[in-house]
């Protein structure tokens, strides 16, 4: 079954490489939907989550013919998702460079006490987290950058990385304990 | 141990959101497209640009190639050195009816001199035939300018008979009944100097003519008439006759015609009083091309 989307999914790039609209379509409903899981994680909300998803898409189509047959097109795929969300959040980081990424934490996290549990799953949560605090997190965790690497993607220094990163599971998991603390609690016994 | 809880944490967390799968938003798709579809309008004028590029150095290619054709062609003039011996002297009769003629210096014409049957003329104004005697008395000067008129008239003649003819060398004692000339080519200036032109008695032959100053020809007039020829100038008739025109200039303008279709073009040639050739160009044709 795998087999056979992989060596479909071979057709069309094949497809797509020669401009070919139908098999850009086809390739698209096929990724779209985990696409979009990715994207949503880094993202605050849905609206910008989308508007990454079509840039990142478009990326996809100019630049298919780099992409070479031999490397998995899944995660080349994602990788232009990631890229593109962390393009986003740069320009973001620059609108609003005045307030740091700490204080907007003071600002923006709720009190995971006090908060009421307005989000069904983890990825309301984590759209939940401050821009920063969700790029690392989702770089570190979902991605497996180094902290170097996301201190250089991110223009941040390395401690300030691994603070984030610290900080955003201690959010986290606080929200999961208080709402749905019962899988998290079980599994660490 | 906080570092284990961590790493299960992280886990977890993947394991929960590898599989999420949101549902799409139709609309996304048509977004997508457009971009897309803008994306190409946008590619196709990088596409021409890439052609133009390429019919540009083509273009310079060949303006290279015309130019250094032109230089070497203008480069390869030959200069003639004219050596006087080589060309048989002359002698001016004048026939019984007043018509006059040149012949080449032999023992018979030089005989027929010395003995006066025939008649030298040296002045165009006076109709009588002067004996050999009197003929000496007249102004070298006088001979020099009438004979080299003559001389412009028959200079076909001349040539003809330089080949065919053999050589006079012993004119000593002809020099002073004839009127000697060294017969000139067809690019001889008509005003011989007289010290040489002329002999005098007991004087030797000149071993050398007088190297005449020659105008190098240029290749770009030869171009110029064979294109006028061939009915290749766009120029009015009329204005032909004030404006020369420069056939390589013309070519290479024709050249970036064909490339660039503009009415305003990028590159134009065009050539000086002196022909030299003139490359302008239209900078702010490529300022328009960026905007």
């Amino acid at each position: 079954m795998k087999l056979t989307k992989t060596k479909r999914i071979e057709a069309l790039v094949a497809g797509c490489k020669k401009g070919d609209r139908a098999a850009q379509e086809q390739l698209y409903r096929l990724t779209a939907s985990e696409m979009l899981g990715v994207c949503l994680r880094y993202t605050p909300d849905q609206a910008e989550a989308e508007d990454i998803l079509q840039t990142g898409f478009v990326r996809v189509f100019s630049n298919l013919e780099r992409f070479e047959q031999k490397g998995a097109f899944h995660a080349w795929i994602r990788r232009i998702m990631v890229n593109t969300a962390i393009e986003a959040y740069r320009r973001r980081k620059r609108i609003s460079a005045i307030s740091t990424i700490d204080e907007q934490l003071e600002d923006r996290l709720p009190a995971p006490e006090q908060a009421p549990m307005e989000y069904t799953d983890l990825v309301h949560l984590i759209q939940q987290l401050p821009d920063g605090y969700r790029m690392v997190f989702n770089m570190y965790v979902m991605e497996g950058y180094s902290h170097r690497e996301i201190s250089q993607a991110l223009e941040i220094s390395e401690n300030t990385s691994k603070s984030q990163l610290s900080r955003a599971r201690d959010w986290l998991k606080k929200r999961i304990k208080n709402e749905e603390g019962a899988v998290y609690e079980s599994r660490q016994g | 141990m906080n570092q284990d809880k961590d790493k299960l944490f992280d886990q977890v967390v993947r394991e929960n959101l590898d599989g999420f799968r949101p549902e799409v938003s139709p609309s996304i798709w048509n977004k997508i497209e457009q971009d897309l579809d803008r994306q190409k309008e946008l590619r196709s004028p990088k596409e021409e640009r890439k052609i133009s590029r390429l019919l540009w150095a083509a273009a310079a290619a060949v303006v290279m190639i015309v130019a250094g054709v032109s230089l070497y062609r203008s480069s390869t003039d030959h200069v003639l050195y004219l050596k006087s011996v080589d060309t048989p002297p002359q002698v001016l009769v004048l026939e019984n009816k007043g018509a006059t003629r040149f012949e080449p210096l032999n023992d018979k014409t030089a005989d027929e001199v010395r003995e006066g049957e025939n008649l030298i003329e040296i002045n165009s104004s006076d109709e009588k035939p002067l004996t050999g005697d009197k003929k000496l008395s007249n102004d070298l000067s006088t001979i020099s300018r009438v004979l080299a008129n003559a001389l412009a008239k028959t200079e076909r003649k001349a040539e003809e008979q330089a080949k065919s003819q053999d050589l006079e060398k012993n004119i000593e004692s002809n020099a002073s009944l004839h009127a000697e000339l060294i017969g000139p080519p067809s690019y001889m200036p008509l005003e011989i100097p007289e010290t040489q032109a002329l002999t005098s008695p007991g004087a030797k032959p000149l071993e050398l003519a007088q190297v005449m100053e020659l105008p190098t020809q240029i290749a770009g007039k030869a171009i110029e008439k064979s294109m006028e020829e061939s009915g290749f100038s766009h120029q009015d008739p009329k204005d032909s006759a004030s404006e020369s025109g420069f056939g390589v200039s013309r070519l290479l303008n024709l050249v970036v015609a064909q490339v660039d279709k503009r009415s305003e073009k990028f590159v134009s040639f065009s050539h000086d009083e002196e022909g030299s050739l003139k490359i302008d160009f239209n900078l702010a044709q490529t300022k328009n091309n960026r905007q």
